[in-house]
């Protein structure tokens, strides 16, 4: 499996190079404040909007806070439309990696230790030279956030109206 | 089960099917009187023809067969051996039905019944059927057994019967096409009945007529007996889907060598018919038909997605010409020629921007075709006699548009037939005729369309309505007593009173009427109820003529860019500080806007944030604070469903055109945004939904009045001289200075004193469109007045007036805000609010309005200013 590797905050991931469609240096980011913290915002991508996905916030850590808006750029790795032209979206990352292969066979199943939040958003554990790298699988974070983000938000209104 | 051959060429066949049926419908819809003119009848005649065709094509065999018995009940009707009665429209219908329900369910077509349909067709005719060809001039027995079953088969199926005759000369050299290329060529599109060749030879001709059904084997035996001759004459009866054109290009043999027996048939029936002088126009259809059919062949169906990604890549197109305008100044200079080629450029992508955008247009009449239909089915229901009107121009709108607006269309369509009309019976008490009118009307007016549903019912009973309303508790009897007549009717949109069961038993309109005009405002459209006892009513829908492309004021919230639709947008209100007319007061825990008088509930996106999110929201101290940017709190009094809330901003940047593009499914979270779009300066930023915000935050400005009034005393009402205002302090000749608001001025221009022209009695001077009229302030205050000497002078503009007018004044100062304590006693003047002292300074405020009444009274000025100073 031909795979592209990226960093967030010096950890080394990597998706299936064939959801790829392009890598993009600097969008010009649009906040959305009332979407879910794991949208970073929204991006024009040559006349598309694609929405920007947070993996950190999506692996249950949180995105650094922005103060100022105006001027964000974000480097993001855009994926192949997968439900339709307005749901384009984009996994907003700190560098791109390289191409790199990786044996099928040689990946892992993450291991039990590793959070719930985190699960969903990894496929597998393949190390590759002297890294280990973690396999995004992007299918499961796009089904969750479409068919099951409405329970993360309640269950987030709930605390919310307790400290209300 | 049927074998498909294609999904795709399928899909294809479902859009022509179901025009070719819309065709049929329409038609006979129409035919009110049940007389039937020639053209129409051909019309029918070829949708229900092609539609046996193509579905012959892809095996769909009951289809065929029924669009099949359609076809030749056409016929007779054409003949006029069946004369259209009530009777006939409601089997075409029914037909029309059975096909629909064929197309819809292709795939699975086992379980739909058709035998019934074709038995009541066929009890119509009870002619037997049979297949009318010319035989004129044509060496083939049509009585033979074997060729009219032939043909008879070819008939069910749509195809067309050819007689090709071909001279074969092997001396044409390069001209001579080979036998075997021709024969496959009509193979490949068509089949052979029965073939004769006549080779040349000297002894005399002779005739091989060649008969086979395996077409494999007639091919071979054509071939073997041509090629044995330098000359011959090959004569054949084909059977082909293709018209006539198409099949002569298909086979490569020019048409005057291809007899198409079938028209050959009808033409000649048409001559018979002029002939007999009984329809002396019977051949200008036919030409008039012919045309159409050639228009029909210029348009091409397309899939949406290809035009929305048109429409995307247009943009981008113009987005990236500005940055190319915007690094190109620099270099513009440098490269001689570049600029007519920009602005060619420029030209050419706006241009294509607006023609994608127009492909997604659509015309009215995609709805208004379907209404004949839907009224005739509720008129018979309602057993009430009902006639349809539609007149439309050439109204197109939004694909989008146009699908939503079948629904609130419809509603009232029914309601109109359904409560408005009265049966036959009540009409002709009322004096009126016994067949209700049903008028729908479609047309362009101030840039937007227009749609009109209307009837001659019995109207509104706006009495009625007034007590159901009391009733209802949605009006007191002041308020209702206090309403007009038009005021009455929008009670009908009230949800309150327009629930189904409770308006039965007033005129009985209103079901659903709420829905309708929510629904049409949340497309950005309006709705208005006219409306007589007696006499009828008339609703009327007011749309924008696209979604796709709309106004918006981009504004920043936090930094953070939205698009806010202008038709939300009731104003933009700048607050300095407390003052009494505009204010920001906090209401419990909420804050809210006093704007003249009325209170408007004030949200800020921090609160719909931490709402959308479950979060507790920001105090409201601290979004005041956050908005506050040097003393000036800046807001967006939006509205929607006749409801107001404020929104704060931090500014305003500017309004756009912008292109909407459907929501990510990740930010449907809450309703605040209907859409996102890409701004000319390629941010992409999201739409405002003001009607969504009110919903989601559950604002309700009408509940909100009754709170404020009991917690305050009516502050806002009053009226109080100390007033926060933004003015520009200048003087004049003489050593006072002058203040103006800047809400009254347009703009401060610098100005040589040698542009000013005298003209009779008045001064001008040239500005960019024409010549502005310019006056001096001295001439209004009871001050000293001396001519300028300066080398310039600024001129400032003022607002509201119907002609440019200026002020000439020597020095502009300053701009201020600052709050100012009006004394009106010490200068008197019409011309003159009052004057406040300022610092050391004391201020003379001028009142423009008074200045350009005064101009244009014109007046002596001083004399007016003067006398009705009363000094």
């Amino acid at each position: 499996m031909r795979c592209l590797s990226f960093y967030i905050d010096e950890e080394v991931f990597a998706v299936d190079v064939t959801l790829v469609r392009e890598f993009a240096r600097k969008l010009v980011v649009t906040p959305v404040l009332s979407a879910p913290d794991t949208v970073v915002g929204i991006a024009n991508l040559k006349g598309r909007v694609i929405t920007l996905l947070s993996l950190s916030e999506l692996l249950g850590r949180k995105e650094s806070i922005v103060k100022d808006w105006a001027a964000v750029t974000a480097a993001a790795i855009i994926f192949e439309t997968f439900s339709g032209g307005a749901n384009q979206i984009g996994l907003k990352v700190d560098r791109p990696g390289e191409l790199i292969d990786i044996d099928e066979a040689a990946i892992r199943k993450p291991s039990l230790s590793t959070g719930a939040q985190e699960s969903f958003c990894i496929a597998g554990i393949a190390e590759v030279g002297n890294a280990l790298y973690r396999i995004i699988d992007i299918h499961s974070i796009i089904e969750r956030l479409t068919s099951n983000d409405q329970g993360i938000i309640e269950s987030r209104a709930d605390e919310g109206d307790n400290n209300g | 089960m049927v074998i498909l051959e294609s999904d795709h060429l399928l899909g294809e066949f479902e859009a022509e099917a179901i025009s070719h049926i819309g065709v049929i419908e329409t038609a006979f819809l129409d035919m009110n009187d049940h007389t039937c003119d020639t053209d129409m009848m051909s019309n029918v005649f070829r949708a229900a023809h092609s539609l046996k065709g193509t579905a012959g094509f892809f095996k769909l065999k009951k289809i065929v067969d029924v669009s099949h018995e359609l076809e030749s009940f056409f016929t007779q009707i054409k003949d006029e051996s069946i004369v259209i009665s009530d009777d006939i429209v409601d089997v075409v219908l029914r037909s029309v039905d059975c096909l629909r329900l064929l197309i819809d369910n292709m795939q699975d077509d086992d379980a739909i019944e058709i035998e019934q349909i074709i038995k009541e067709l066929r009890s119509y005719s009870g002619v037997a059927r049979h297949v009318d060809i010319e035989e004129v001039g044509i060496p083939f027995d049509f009585k033979d057994p074997l060729i009219s079953k032939a043909l008879e088969e070819a008939a069910r199926f749509g195809h067309r019967v050819y007689y090709v005759h071909i001279n074969y000369n092997r001396s044409l050299g390069k001209l001579y096409t080979h036998p075997e290329i021709l024969i496959q060529n009509i193979l490949s599109v068509a089949t052979i009945v029965e073939a004769l060749v006549r080779p040349h030879s000297v002894t005399g001709t002779e005739e091989i007529t060649i008969r086979e059904l395996d077409q494999g084997l007639i091919a071979q035996k054509l071939v073997s007996v041509i090629i044995k001759h330098d000359t011959s004459t090959l004569e054949l009866l084909v059977t082909s889907i293709l018209e006539h054109d198409l099949f002569s290009i298909a086979i490569e043999v020019d048409k005057r060598h291809i007899r198409s027996l079938e028209r050959e048939a009808m033409l000649k029936k048409e001559q018979a018919k002029i002939s007999e002088g009984k329809a002396a126009v019977a051949g200008v259809p036919h030409t008039g038909s012919k045309l159409h059919e050639a228009k029909d062949n210029y348009s091409i169906r397309l899939n949406i997605a290809t035009i929305n990604t048109l429409l995307d890549l247009a943009n981008e197109m113009i987005l990236t010409r500005n940055q190319l305008f915007s690094v190109m100044p620099e270099d513009r200079k440098s490269m001689p020629g570049i600029a007519p080629v920009l602005h060619n450029l420029s030209r050419l992508t706006s241009e294509i921007q607006e023609k994608v955008m127009i492909t997604r247009m659509q015309p009215i009449s995609v709805i208004f075709d379907k209404f004949p239909r839907i009224i005739r089915d509720t008129a018979k229901s309602l057993n009430k006699e009902i006639s349809v009107e539609i007149l439309r121009d050439d109204v197109t709108l939004d694909k989008y548009l146009l699908e939503s607006l079948t629904d609130p269309i419809t509603q009232l369509v029914k309601n109109s037939a359904d409560h408005g009309l009265e049966s036959s019976e009540n009409r002709i008490k009322a004096g009126k005729p016994a067949k209700g009118v049903l008028r729908l009307n479609a047309y362009m007016h101030d840039g937007s369309a227009v749609i009109e549903v209307q009837d001659d019912g019995a109207g509104i009973d706006t009495e009625a309505l007034k007590r159901k309303a009391l009733e209802q508790g949605t009006s007191t009897e002041q308020q209702l007593a206090a309403m007009s007549h038009a005021e009455v009717l929008s009670l009908v949109f009230c949800p309150g009173v327009s629930t189904a069961k409770k308006v039965t038993n007033l005129s009985g309109r209103g079901v659903g009427m709420d829905i309708v005009k929510t629904n049409i405002e949340s497309l950005g459209g309006s709705v208005e109820i006219e409306s007589e006892l007696c006499k009828g009513t008339t609703v009327r829908l007011k749309m924008p003529l696209t979604l796709s492309v709309i106004r918006s004021l981009i504004v920043t919230i936090d930094s953070i860019t939205y698009a806010v639709p202008d038709l939300n947008i009731e104003r933009i209100v700048r607050i300095w500080s407390e003052t009494s007319t505009k204010r920001i007061e906090r209401i419990n825990k909420s804050l809210v806007l006093c704007l003249d008088g009325r209170i408007i509930p004030v949200v800020t996106m921090n609160e719909i944030a931490a709402k959308a999110k479950g979060q507790p929201p920001v105090s409201v101290d601290e979004a005041l604070d956050r908005s506050q940017h040097g003393g000036v709190v800046k807001c967006l009094v939006l509205r929607a469903g006749g409801k107001s809330f404020a929104l704060l901003i931090d500014d305003a940047l500017d309004t756009e055109q912008v292109l909407v593009k459907p929501l990510p499914a990740y930010l449907q979270n809450c309703s605040c945004y209907s859409n996102v779009t890409v701004l000319g300066n390629g941010k992409a930023v999201t739409i405002l939904d003001a009607e969504g915000v009110m919903r989601f935050m559950e604002l309700d400005d009408e509940g909100l009045q009754d709170t404020y009034v009991m917690t305050k005393d009516q502050g806002c009402n009053e009226p109080s001289e100390a007033k926060e205002k933004q003015v520009i302090i200048f003087k004049c000749s003489g050593s006072e200075h002058y203040a103006i608001e800047t809400s009254d001025i347009t703009r401060i221009e610098v100005i040589d004193p040698g542009e000013i022209q005298e003209i009779r009695r008045g001064t001008y001077i040239n500005i960019a469109d024409g010549t502005m009229r310019i006056v001096r302030p001295e001439d209004y205050a009871p001050v000293r007045k001396r001519a300028y000497n300066e080398e310039k002078l600024f001129v400032i503009t003022l607002k509201e007036s119907e002609t440019p007018l200026g002020l000439l004044v020597r020095k502009v100062l300053d701009k201020v805000e600052a709050r100012f304590e009006l004394d009106k006693e010490q200068i008197q003047s019409d011309y003159l609010f009052g004057t406040s002292p300022y610092g050391e300074k004391i201020l003379i405020f001028l009142n423009p309005q008074a200045i350009i009444e005064a101009t244009q009274r014109d007046k002596p000025k001083i004399g007016a200013a003067r006398k009705g100073g009363r000094i």
